[in-house]
């Protein structure tokens, strides 16, 4: 007993001592005020909009190191009120701040009257120009401080949204075309394809007209259908093959005429289809286009290349099901089959999930490297698989199981490790999501999800870090210039000066 | 290794696997050392249940103690390493520095820094030295003791002579022979259902035996005991397949696993021989626990290459 009491006294006054240790070094750290300063700094947006109060991102962190609020910096947003937070160890309530939008100036060409009032506005020199001359906004380097809008005598600037929409223009066909025959020519083929709607089903969605552009242009000699399956469970690319082996086949044979490449399908051993259909076994994960050139051709392709890098394109046995209907019969592509909580159905694509009839929420993309599905999610051209939410995930228990699963010679513990701290890791760009690791989990972790979320955030992050540094450089030039002017007017001045006085 | 075709072993599953291999050597213990030791289980299993309880809803998780398995585990792992006779007062104590110190308080599974079961026995073992002396019914010129204190104090006499008192069995200590035969049992077992790799075992036994093996005189009267003696003594069967093993705190890549193991078998080795305890697995091991992260560490830095 008294062993016990000695040892917790002794384990106290440590305790204490840790504290006191803390609170020292956090007061020394407090005295070094440069490298706090320039800490702060860096977390912050750099738009130099002044919308804190204060004239200029550094100015707000020399504040913040001098016990100014968090929460000022309305472009910086929660975000980097979190990351304050967490630079300075505090966690003083703090203001709601809205989520700030990307928005750049954009200023109306038909009402500039080339006053450059804005020019000398721009705290990063992001409006070129001259007087009695159009001005524009460089977007690339427009930070949204919004600092010129009040500077303009005509009210010609407005903000938009940064951020631009990229979406594929809809199809262009409502009802049936004419079939066309074989005579058509290769333009035709995929203008019909192209009118039909049709793009990448095996879940990427890339328009397959402007794809067979491409693989005419950088030429091709073997098309390749991918009747591969990766995913377990969603066998969607199987029954169609079963079911419909003969309109798989001849849009195979139409992209393979239009292409002048031979036509060559990839089946899992086992399936026993004939011509043009060739058993290949893949390991996991079979469905991947690469690994599927590598070992049907025996070229390589390489690392951020492409197929057509070797002379091969790839698409998915749907995408060639829907080009046979497309230009055969003249169907536009409305409808896919769809593995629907274990079978096999078709569906009509703009399907709503929520209709589909499976409890609780939903996960698109199969169990291994599908995603969760916002309720409000339809069915798209590359849903091939709808299914139930994993089920909660347990805490690593670093067994180690996921590293010899990866194909990309990754070692997913150490990227959850990483995704779980916040922390960064280059490695996660090599990952290609086909969620081996998921799959012996023993945990259930959603690997593949947390991976996407890290190369997101790791995306997002650089990017705008990038853009502040790019902002604060601009800031400090123009510093420079200004200072560099004043400077010369003051020299010219004194000169004028010294001249009128020598008469 | 594993294909990832069919559905992943769940972690309750592999736990209860581990369970499953503790039977053998729980009931070689109560042959060997009688009845008492399910009295000690069970309080041991009852205090893992009152500790993980309140852990969870103070961390505001789903009260389900022992829905993962681990604690069990820990509990049976304090139970086989308490002697006999030990007070129960005590297995609880060490049930709850293991689960609540050892374990919950560094953020629960996956997250300990040290192996729970050896840390809360490692903690008695240090503050109640008398209570967990071995007291076997005991003959010849040592009293009171274990093949290994027994070794360890035997004065002048050889090892063979040594090896007749009652403290010593056919080749390894009276009982836990036995109890480390069953361990090994177990552990094959394990190897077979792939739950532990043979990585880890295999080292702490050879670094077990590769000194003993060194230092081998034939069983003079210096002599430090042989290898086949130490690997069926103490805890050394159930270190090397059930503590060890443990992932959460054993190095992740596999060349650091080997020198983890060694190190473990070495160091259990050098404090049977000179330390001051007769049985160093538990701190052997707590000492392996201590240079994990500096293995993983440098693991992190070579772990990725370029697809």
């Amino acid at each position: 007993m008294n062993a016990a009491l000695a040892l917790g006294a002794v384990g106290l006054v440590a305790g204490l001592l840790l504290a006191l240790a803390k609170a020292v070094l956090r007061a020394k750290e407090k005295g070094n005020a440069g490298a706090v300063v320039e800490a702060i700094d860096a977390l912050l947006p750099q738009s130099q909009c002044a919308q804190c109060g204060y004239p200029g991102c550094r100015p707000y962190a020399e504040a913040v190191a001098n016990g100014e609020r968090l929460d000022l910096c309305v472009p910086g947003g929660p975000r980097t009120v979190a990351r304050l937070q967490a630079l300075l160890g505090s966690d003083s309530a703090t203001a709601e701040l809205p989520t700030p939008r990307e928005r750049t100036a954009r200023i109306v060409a038909a009402d500039c009257v080339g006053c450059a009032l804005c020019i000398d506005a721009c705290p990063v020199d992001a409006i070129a120009g001259a007087p009695k001359y159009l001005h524009a906004v460089i977007d690339d380097h427009c930070t949204g401080c919004e600092l010129c809008v009040p500077a303009c005598p005509v009210d010609c600037i407005e903000m938009v949204d940064a951020a631009m929409d990229t979406r594929i223009p809809p199809s262009a066909a409502n009802g049936d075309l004419p079939p066309l025959g074989d005579d058509a020519d290769a333009d035709t083929v995929i203008e019909r394809i192209e009118a039909a709607g049709v793009v990448g089903m095996g879940g990427a969605g890339y328009p397959t007209a402007r794809k067979l552009r491409e693989a005419l242009a950088s030429g091709v000699d073997t098309v390749i259908g991918n009747g591969m399956a990766s995913e377990p469970e969603a066998n969607a690319d199987r029954v169609l093959l079963r079911d419909h082996f003969e309109s798989v086949a001849a849009g195979l044979r139409i992209v393979g005429d239009c292409l002048g490449a031979r036509p060559l399908l990839a089946v899992p051993p086992g399936s026993g289809l004939p011509e043009p259909a060739v058993e290949i076994h893949i390991p996991f994960p079979a469905g991947d286009e690469r690994r599927l050139v590598q070992e049907l051709l025996r070229r390589d392709v390489p690392p951020n290349g492409h197929p057509t890098d070797a002379q091969a394109v790839v698409f998915n046995v749907a995408t060639l099901f829907a080009v046979f209907e497309a230009v055969r019969l003249g169907k536009p592509l409305r409808k896919r089959l769809v593995t629907v909580d274990g079978s096999e159905r078709w569906l009509a694509l703009g399907t709503p999930l929520a209709e589909l009839g499976i409890a609780g929420p939903l996960r698109i993309g199969g169990a291994l490297s599908g995603w969760p599905a916002s309720p409000a999610a339809v069915v798209e051209a590359g849903t091939f698989c709808v299914s139930g939410a994993r089920p909660v995930a347990e805490a690593c228990i670093h067994c180690g199981w996921c590293e010899p699963a990866c194909p990309a010679g990754l070692s997913p513990q150490r990227l959850h490790d990483a995704f779980e701290r916040g922390m960064e890791d280059d490695a996660a760009f090599n990952c290609i999501e086909c969620g081996g690791c998921t799959a012996v989990c023993p945990s259930g972790i959603d690997l593949v999800n947390e991976f996407r979320a890290l190369k997101t955030r790791m995306r997002t992050e650089r990017g705008q870090r990038e853009a502040a540094d790019t902002a604060r450089q601009r800031f400090e030039a123009r510093a420079a210039r200004l200072a560099g002017e004043a400077e010369r007017a003051a020299t010219q001045r004194e000169e004028r000066l010294r001249q009128r006085r020598a008469w | 290794m594993r294909s990832p075709s069919a559905r992943p072993e769940s972690t309750p599953a592999v736990m209860d696997r581990v369970l499953i291999a503790l039977v053998p050597a729980v009931c070689a213990s109560a042959w060997a050392f009688g009845p008492l030791v399910f009295a000690q289980c069970a309080v041991a299993l009852a205090a893992g249940l009152a500790f993980e309880a309140p852990c969870q809803w103070l961390r505001s998780r789903a009260v389900r103690p022992f829905a993962d398995r681990s604690a069990p585990v820990t509990c049976l792992l304090i139970a086989l390493a308490m002697p006999p006779d030990a007070p129960l007062w005590i297995v609880v104590v060490a049930v709850g520095i293991a689960i609540v110190l050892a374990k919950e308080v560094y953020g629960g599974l996956g997250r300990n820094l040290f192996n729970p079961a050896m840390a809360g026995y490692a903690a008695v073992l240090v503050a109640y030295p008398q209570a967990l002396a071995y007291p076997l019914d005991a003959v010849d010129a040592v009293t009171g003791a274990t093949a290994l204190d027994a070794l360890k104090h035997r004065g002048a006499i050889t090892v063979a002579e040594a090896a007749e008192g009652a403290a010593f069995g056919s080749f390894g200590a009276a009982g836990f022979e036995l109890v480390n035969a069953a361990a090994l049992l177990g552990g094959i077992y394990l190897l077979a259902t792939r739950v532990v790799h043979w990585r880890i075992p295999t080292a702490v036994l050879l670094g077990i035996a590769l000194p003993a093996v060194a230092f081998y005189d034939g069983g003079s009267s210096a002599s430090l005991g042989s290898p086949l003696f130490h690997w069926f003594a103490g805890a050394a069967m159930l270190g090397a397949f059930f503590i060890a093993t443990d992932p959460v705190t054993a190095p992740r890549a596999a060349s650091h696993q080997w020198l983890f193991g060694l190190g473990i078998g070495a160091a259990t080795f050098a404090i049977r021989a000179a330390g001051a305890y007769p049985d160093g697995i538990a701190f052997a091991v707590l000492l392996g626990n201590l240079a994990t992260p500096a293995f993983d560490h440098l693991h992190s830095r070579r772990a990725s290459r370029a697809a």
